[in-house]
């Protein structure tokens, strides 16, 4: 199964989630600055790598994970996503696509926005860190219904 | 083989484009508004393939709405194909949205208002606009926003 976690810019709240979701961030506690800035692609994506789909990991359940920036292209990728699927006759249950966008928070924006698109970094990855320990939770939570998911073999998450 | 015209909405400028590749419409076609497809598409849609139909080489031509951001969707239209695990070579995607002339962007626009009937005034005049330069692409597809 091929799991993607989609975002804005996928450099922050879909990279946190792939993070959690293989276990390399932590969920029992709030993760430290050097976790986060540890993480591949975290704060690091530019404008020019939105739309490409990385891959980030396999987690214990042979599951491949990804993350990918669409921009405010929601609706439009998933569009997209679901007519190739038929086109190309793939089975839906092998791809799930997850939006963590209704987990980001104006930190978050803010941060997003100085860091990558004014390259601010100095400014924008604290606010960042903030950002992303504020909604944390959420996001674990998010990750978590994703396994359960899975496990129940039910194709939508709810 | 698949070959994916994309532009704003998918039902516009790169319909023309794969109407002309398909031989659907001709360079010089008389009220190719009438085309079927033809800014029939609601927001919410936008982003899902539309088939076209089939060339003589037997590609399968569709039209994606892809909105202003063509430059990304190209790129993750190109990642979801090969995620798919499709043979390189068997999808070409091409980029009509540089061809979209400015009666139908702002046609665009007043679709989103609400103005509907206005909007077509325009399409229809962006459609006269666009067909020679879309027939000019689609005969050098190699050459022209070709991605895969």
């Amino acid at each position: 199964m091929k799991i993607i976690y989609h975002c804005y810019g996928g450099a922050h709240s879909s990279v946190t989630a792939a993070a959690v979701h293989l276990g390399w961030l932590p969920s029992d506690r709030l993760p430290a600055t050097d976790e986060l800035n540890n993480l591949p692609y975290f704060d690091r994506p530019v404008t020019q790598d939105h739309g490409n789909i990385r891959y980030i990991g396999t987690d214990d359940s042979g599951n491949e994970i990804f993350i990918v920036g669409r921009r405010n292209a929601s609706r439009i990728f998933e569009n997209l996503a679901a007519g190739l699927l038929e086109i190309y006759a793939q089975p839906k249950e092998q791809f799930i696509f997850i939006d963590v966008m209704p987990y980001v928070n104006w930190k978050m924006v803010l941060g997003g926005f100085t860091s990558r698109r004014l390259g601010w970094a100095w400014f924008g990855r604290p606010v960042i860190m903030a950002g992303v320990r504020y909604s944390y939770w959420s996001i674990v939570s998010l990750v978590q219904r994703v396994k359960v998911c899975m496990a129940s073999g039910q194709k939508e998450l709810h | 083989m698949k070959i994916f015209y994309l532009c704003h909405t998918g039902h516009h400028t790169s319909l023309l484009a794969a109407a002309l590749h398909t031989g659907m419409i001709a360079e010089n076609q008389k009220n190719p508004w009438r085309l079927r497809g033809f800014d029939d598409i609601k927001s919410g849609d936008i982003g899902t393939p539309y088939y076209v139909g089939t060339d003589g080489n037997d590609a399968e031509i569709y039209t994606i709405g892809v909105w202003n951001e063509n430059m990304v969707m190209s790129r993750t239209l190109n990642d979801l194909i090969n995620l798919m695990e499709i043979p390189r070579g068997q999808w070409k995607i091409v980029d009509t949205t540089s061809h979209a002339s400015r009666w139908t962007i702002f046609g665009h626009s007043l679709k989103r208002l609400g103005f509907d009937s206005l909007a077509k005034m325009f399409f229809k005049a962006g459609v006269r606009k666009e067909l020679k330069g879309l027939a000019a692409m689609v005969k050098k597809p190699d050459k022209s926003g070709l991605h895969h």
